[in-house]
């Protein structure tokens, strides 16, 4: 018994594309440079939803490593530690305004408030004679109250937060003024000495500033509340939309005050640190304050929209702006030029998380498909007359029609022992046709996704390969098991490509292993024929070991592998590429093993399924056909490109999928005969046949029926449903 | 172009301060072994060749750096322009840190500064407080640290500026000469102060109340806050002239400032009633006068300081002295200019030229 | 449908216009200073006071033209601050006046032009765009190409000084400037395409784009015209005190001009209001500024009186236009 799944030999494997004959060394230099791809790269790093948090994340990393390479002194023990001081109250004061603009307002009166606590808490500490707690209690109160100001004028009265808050700048500052002009002059001979004081100010928790300490806690403490607390869903749900927040019965006034008083409460608790810190009462603190706020929370990814962002998001920001600041500042360079840089990273960010957050989904969707060039060898005359093995007939036409109009796309057909017939169909439904002429139609089970392929294992289960879903197993009972849906995943790429997207057809082993083709990793059922315009290996063959459970990809990167069928001998596999038009055989037993090689090419459509024939050849079906003008356009990936970014999606131009035939070949890969639909009025896109007692039954994507033509030449008892060497079956059960 | 000379002269500095520092070690080891106790120990029959090598050693690769409230105004660009003439005459490399005229950067910088350790810091303080801790700090961590013209409340080892008390003395005494008592005038005064917490505005406040306490028909209609910024001085004074048309003096404590009450109180057509007093010299006092629109003002020899910070710097660093154990202060003559004299030569600066005479 | 229309003429027998109100405000306000403040009603107080709030005046007639067009220009004394100063400055050099004002002027249309370019094209939101370009310019301007804070302006450049110091017929050349800008403004508003276009931009931007007008190009022109009524205000101020302080940039001064244009009537839902509503607002704000100077107000005071009722008029103005608060978007 082989238990090991084969592995695809090294080297022995042809090039994923068709080959011509005198290929010259600048024909495969383009092929190379076209299988790069940076666009894509882009697109799916930019589908990763880390890279919003994770571009702030490397501009603060990408700051401190520029100026700690740049500025002496910027990365010592020291500078840091100071830096930490500042840099806890601007974060502080980043938090507030973040959880304004989270609920979708803007506070753009954080410097006067900030300025205005200063100047209240130094003059409660030095002048009023309360006990230092009590003052910065009060100090903390007051902060309340600012924001509640801005909070009811905003949520109350609908006035619009920007102005109002640019307004209340204006009042808070005239206030801050008065303050200034009729006591500060009192307040610069008082030395204050409280030790309460003096820890706010200049106090250490294991060598780390105690504001740098208590921003650590509020951040924690405010992560909880934004994303675990009912208060924090709250605000970000009104930020998000706040129609759908107030139909869902939050109290959207009420949530915009809480995140106004927060913002209040939060620049008065920085102020307080200033205060003690710097014992500064001017009129100047915090004048522009607003500008380095804004421009922290928004380039730490906190969008303006409202209704997305975190605490750490703010803290970034902050820490980014900070550091720039202090490294311009070491730098020599003049204080204007850092409220330059400001002021055009303010509208660089808001430009950016504005164009970002409308043109994300379409950037992405018009960088996903990459087309690369596809080449195909001369495509062989299928007219009547024409003498070529694929010389068109009417053999088709006479079929019998099964279900007529009650099955829904059955890409697979396929039969039981007691002949009666199973389809996929485009609801996410098994459906069983049984009686004489399959007359009676029954559900034999939902699956929920599109099946695509199916086989019976030796159990009589019916495995299906389900669009979207992944690999099942339906018992003869109707019950649905996953059998699974996730390989291994390939960590050279981006994209997470381990779950299953598009398993499409499988055939299984005589060891009972289940190979099933994954056509594409990068497109969902939906826009499978977007796979056909870019024309990239993005396929695999993967296979399931009933016996332990697991799944492997056994060859990645395979141009769209369609149809799979273990062959005669059961020591190889079949697979169908459909857009480069050729089969591949790989060996799965002997001594070849773990082989792929070329078994026939240059169809003249694109292939489909691929079932053994009872005569000890194979059924291929051709979906589609090629057409001189697709071909190529297959050869022009810039001309694709151009065609996908100018003209509408309906109007680009598509392989031609309108009609189809159904191949024979033999073992040794030569065309045997050939069974035609001319004009495809009954059998368009013909996706698989399955021949079953002398019939051969047709099922197609997009077809409304299942055909059914009694082949002449064919025994009467052999089936195509059955697997391959039986007699090996029952030991591979076990 | 202009980083990449500055960090080409900055790493060709750091060298040379590598290469002196080592020399110091060595030269330093020497003089200990000697018996000197610090610079100022040399004997007075040392060599001059010993005395010369001492005085270069001391300062050679010195760093020394300025922050000022904000540059871009006369004022502090001729202090740093005589700065680094000075300190780098004598070897010294001179940085500046512009905190454009906000305290929390002010801050920053000096802290910054703290960290880097420049072995002479020279502050021009917003206010009495704010620096008052990171002095201390500086000058705990080997720094000498100097004043200029605005001083904290914590002394440090030199102040260099005007005689802030007797500048407001001698104004206010003006200001009685031709507002006082005897005068056909209405005694009504406005104050335009700088930052309230400045230690220039409060030390010409004391020095002023001295003298107004003792003229008590003098009434000071207005003391209010431009924080040396022209259009608030021009806002405020335009108020006041309203309110008070028949305002004898204004006196605003810079002249950078002052200079928009005297064009406020011009477009209020009041400039030949309302005395316009001030104080520095920048050469917009000696255009101000020559226009008649201030009345006088009082100089305070603002390039001279320049130079003597760095004299004074050149005399902690080769004293011996541990940072934070001088107490000097340097007052700067006080020159009164007025409408007589406003054309001689030196009497204003521009913070860009030497021996400005303004026409 | 019919009975809305006509409840709304009834309604509007009853109602006055925003401007009407506003006036009408002016003139008891006048009437009660002139009666209660010693002073007020002197014909040099008078003069005094319209020549204060020219300037003023000025600068809300350029704000006026893009809040019509539901737009902001928060950078509009910045850029004002910052082409004349570069004006003055290079009147200080060999330049002629007319060349250093064109070169201003020019300035001043390309500022224009690119706050215009980045809420129009790159969408970004009025507010925040003019907000960061404001202070970009300026920190630009201060760093690459002015000298200092202050520049003066010399002697003998006696147009510009005229322009703020002048007197036409015994009226203060400031007056006749605001005056013919006032004039023109209405004109180019009231009866030019552009005018026209201008408004319906500003009454649904949408429609407009339907209807076939560049709104794309117009915001553009919108801002440049603004920049440039904007620049005629920094001559005047400039002129009035002999040189050029930058440093008001930094300042209140925009707040007092948003203050003007909402308190007038200019809904910052755009599309309403003109140049009278400018004329009503600056009258009133003068007559108010007049009155706190008399009160003997400080300046800080007067701010915080100034904030408290621009406070009042945004609410005001919001509930008078109301807009969909549910679905607003950020920045408008």
């Amino acid at each position: 018994m082989t238990a090991t799944v084969p592995r695809l030999r090294l080297g022995s494997r042809p090039p994923e594309r068709n080959v011509p004959a005198n290929e010259t060394l600048v024909i495969k230099l383009r092929h190379l440079r076209r299988r790069i791809a940076l666009q894509q790269v882009f697109a799916e790093l930019f589908e990763k939803r880390w890279m919003e948090p994770a571009i702030p994340l490397a501009l603060l990393i990408g700051v401190f490593v520029f100026f700690s390479a740049t500025t002496p002194g910027f990365a010592s023990q020291e500078n840091l530690l100071s830096t930490s001081a500042e840099l806890a109250e601007l974060s502080l004061v980043c938090l507030g305004m973040a959880v304004v603009v989270i609920s979708g307002g803007i506070d753009l009166s954080v410097g006067s408030m900030f300025g205005l606590c200063n100047m209240a808490v130094i003059l409660l500490v030095t002048l009023s004679g309360l006990p230092v707690p009590v003052a910065i209690a009060l100090g903390l109160l007051i902060g309340a109250l600012l924001g509640s100001v801005n909070g009811s004028i905003v949520a109350y009265l609908k006035a619009r937060p920007f102005l109002t808050t640019l307004v209340t700048l204006i009042i808070f500052r005239g206030v801050l003024n008065l303050l200034d002009l009729n006591y500060s002059a009192q307040t610069a001979t008082v030395f204050v000495t409280d030790p309460v004081w003096e820890w706010f100010g200049t106090g250490k928790v294991a060598g780390i500033p105690f504001s740098f300490v208590t921003l650590i806690g509020v951040l924690i403490v405010g992560h909880i509340v934004l994303s675990r607390s009912r208060l924090g869903w709250h605000i970000t749900a009104v930020g998000a939309s706040r129609r759908a927040a107030r139909h869902a019965g939050i109290r959207v006034e009420r949530v915009l005050l809480i995140s106004y008083v927060f913002s209040g409460l939060l620049c008065a608790l920085a102020a307080i640190f200033y205060a003690s810190r710097l014992s500064s009462a001017s009129a100047r603190v915090g004048e522009g304050m607003e500008l380095t706020v804004l421009t922290a929370v928004i380039l730490g990814g906190i969008s303006l929209s409202g209704g997305k962002g975190t605490v750490w998001r703010a803290f970034i920001g902050a820490a980014t702006i900070s550091l720039l600041g202090k490294g311009l500042l070491l730098m020599n360079v003049g204080g204007e030029v850092f409220q330059t840089v400001l002021a055009a990273v303010l509208i660089v960010a808001v430009g950016l998380d504005l164009k970002w957050g409308k043109n994300r989904g379409k950037a992405i969707q018009k960088t996903y498909v990459n087309p690369t060039i596809v080449e195909y060898g001369e495509l062989q005359d299928t007219r009547p007359g024409s003498g070529t093995p694929f010389e068109q007939n009417d053999r088709l036409v006479g079929a019998e029609a099964i279900g007529l109009g009650q099955v829904e796309g059955p890409e697979d057909v396929i039969l039981d022992k007691q002949g009666r017939l199973y389809c996929g169909t485009r609801q996410g439904w098994i459906l069983r046709f049984s009686g004489e002429n399959f007359e009676h139609r029954e559900i034999f089970a939902r699956i929920g996704g599109h099946p695509l392929g199916l086989a019976f294992d030796a159990e009589e289960n019916l495995v299906v390969c389900v669009a979207g879903m992944g690999l099942y197993a339906v018992t003869p009972q109707g019950e649905v098991r996953k059998l699974t849906d996730e390989t291994n995943r390939n960590w050279l790429q981006l994209r997470d490509d381990s779950r299953l997207r598009l398993a499409d057809d499988l055939d299984i082993a005589p060891d009972g292993k289940i190979y099933f083709s994954e056509a594409t990793t990068r497109f969902e059922m939906a826009d499978w024929i977007l796979d056909g315009i870019e024309g990239r290996p993005n396929g695999r063959l993967l296979c399931y070991d009933p016996a332990t459970g697991k799944t492997r990809t056994v060859i990645r990167n395979l141009v769209f592998p369609n149809g799979v069928c273990v062959s005669h001998d059961g020591k190889s596999l079949l697979i169908a590429q459909t857009w480069l038009c050729r089969i591949l055989r790989f060996h799965i037993d002997g001594p070849d093993k773990g082989r792929l090689e070329v078994f026939m090419e240059n169809f003249p459509g694109y292939l489909d399924n691929i079932n053994r024939a009872s005569d000890g050849a194979y059924w291929v079906a051709l979906n589609g056909m090629r057409s001189p003008a697709y071909d190529l356009a297959m050869r022009m990936p810039t001309f694709r490109r151009r065609m996908m970014k100018r003209i509408p999606r309906d109007e680009w131009l598509y392989p031609s999928m309108n009609h189809g035939c159904v191949v024979k070949v033999s073992e040794q890969g030569e065309v045997l005969g050939t069974w035609w639909d001319p004009g495809g009025t009954a059998h368009a896109t013909i996706t698989s046949m399955r021949e079953h007692g002398g019939y051969l039954y047709i099922g197609g994507l997009e077809n409304n029926r299942i055909g059914r033509i009694k082949l002449d030449e064919a025994e009467p008892t052999a089936s195509s449903s059955g697997r391959a060497v039986r007699s090996v079956a029952g030991s591979a059960a076990n | 172009m202009r980083t990449v000379h500055r960090k080409a002269r900055r790493s060709v500095a750091f060298a040379a301060a590598a290469l002196i520092a080592l020399a110091g070690c060595s030269t330093g080891g020497d003089s200990n072994a000697g018996g000197n106790d610090g610079g100022e120990g040399l004997p007075p029959d040392v060599s001059s060749a010993k005395l010369r090598q001492h005085a270069i050693d001391s300062l050679k690769g010195k760093t020394a750096a300025f922050v000022p409230v904000g540059l871009g105004t006369p004022l502090t660009e001729e202090w740093a322009r005589q700065m680094k003439r000075g300190f780098e005459a004598a070897g010294m490399k001179f940085v500046v840190r512009d905190p454009n005229w906000d305290t929390a950067r002010q801050a920053e910088a000096v802290q910054s500064l703290i960290n880097e350790k420049p072995d002479v810091l020279v502050v021009h303080n917003f206010d009495v407080q704010v620096l008052a801790k990171l002095i201390q700090q500086a000058e705990k961590a080997g720094i000498y640290v100097i004043q200029i013209n605005m001083v904290s409340n914590y002394k440090s080892d030199a102040f260099v500026g005007a005689d802030t008390i007797e500048l407001g003395r001698r104004i206010a005494t003006d200001i009685v000469k031709v507002c006082g008592k005897g005068t056909d005038t209405s005694h009504k005064v406005q104050i335009v102060q700088g930052d309230a917490t400045s230690g220039f505005t409060l030390d010409v406040m004391a020095g002023a109340k001295e003298v107004f306490d003792k003229h008590p028909e003098i009434k000071i209609v207005s003391t209010q806050a431009a924080n040396w910024d022209r259009t608030k001085a021009h806002d405020i004074t335009a108020t006041v002239i309203q309110q008070h048309p028949d305002l004898c003096a204004s006196w605003g404590f810079w002249d950078q400032m002052q200079y928009g009450a005297a064009t406020a109180i011009k477009e209020a057509g009041k400039i030949d009633q309302v005395k316009v007093f001030t104080s520095d010299h920048s050469s917009i006092t000696c255009e101000a006068l020559r226009d008649k629109l201030f009345y006088q003002s009082y100089g305070y020899s603002v390039p001279t300081q320049g130079a003597d910070i760095v004299a004074i710097a050149k005399q902690l660093l080769q004293s011996g002295r541990p940072p934070g154990s001088s107490r000097i202060a340097d007052y700067t003559p006080l020159v009164k200019i007025d409408r007589t004299n406003w054309d001689e030569p030196n009497m204003c600066y521009d913070g860009k030229t030497d021996g400005l005479t303004v026409s | 449908m019919g009975a809305v229309l006509a409840k709304a003429r009834a309604d509007g027998r009853f109602r006055l216009s925003q401007e009407q109100i506003i006036l009408i405000v002016v003139a008891s306000l006048f009437v009660v200073f002139s009666v209660l403040l010693d002073g007020f009603f002197t014909a040099d107080n008078l003069l005094n006071l319209l020549r204060s709030v020219s300037s003023l005046g000025i600068l809300s007639v350029a704000m006026a033209v893009v809040v019509i067009a539901r737009g902001m220009d928060l950078s509009l004394v910045a850029s004002m601050g910052v082409s004349t100063a570069i004006a003055i400055q290079l009147m200080r050099s060999e330049l002629s006046t007319p060349e250093a004002l064109l070169i201003g002027l020019g300035i001043v249309l390309l500022l224009g032009a690119i706050n215009g370019f980045l809420i129009a094209f790159v969408e970004i939101p009025a507010l925040f765009a003019t907000l960061a370009s404001g202070l970009l310019i300026y920190g630009v301007a201060r760093t690459l190409v002015l000298d200092g804070l202050i520049v003066e302006l010399p002697p003998d450049r006696e147009f510009v000084r005229w322009l703020g110091q002048g007197v036409v017929f015994g009226i203060p050349a400031p007056i006749v400037i605001f005056a013919v800008v006032a004039l023109v403004a209405h004109f180019l508003l009231s009866r030019t395409r552009t005018g026209r276009f201008i408004y319906a931009h500003g009454d649904n931007a949408g429609a407009a784009a339907l209807t076939g007008i560049p709104v794309r190009p117009l915001t553009l022109i919108e801002y440049m015209i603004a920049g440039a009524i904007g620049f005629c205000g920094g001559l005047v101020m400039a002129g009035s005190v002999g040189g050029f302080n930058t440093q008001i940039i930094d300042g209140s001064l925009i707040y007092d001009v948003l203050l003007v244009v909402v308190v007038g009537g200019i809904s910052l839902v755009g599309g309403r209001g003109g140049v009278l509503s400018v004329l009503a607002g600056t009258a009133l704000i003068g007559v108010m500024l007049n009155g706190m100077t008399i009160l003997n107000m400080n300046t800080h005071e007067k701010d915080i009186v100034k904030g408290l009722i621009l406070l009042a008029a945004l609410v005001l103005d919001n509930r008078l236009h109301p807009r969909d608060e549910e679905t607003v978007r950020q920045g408008d």
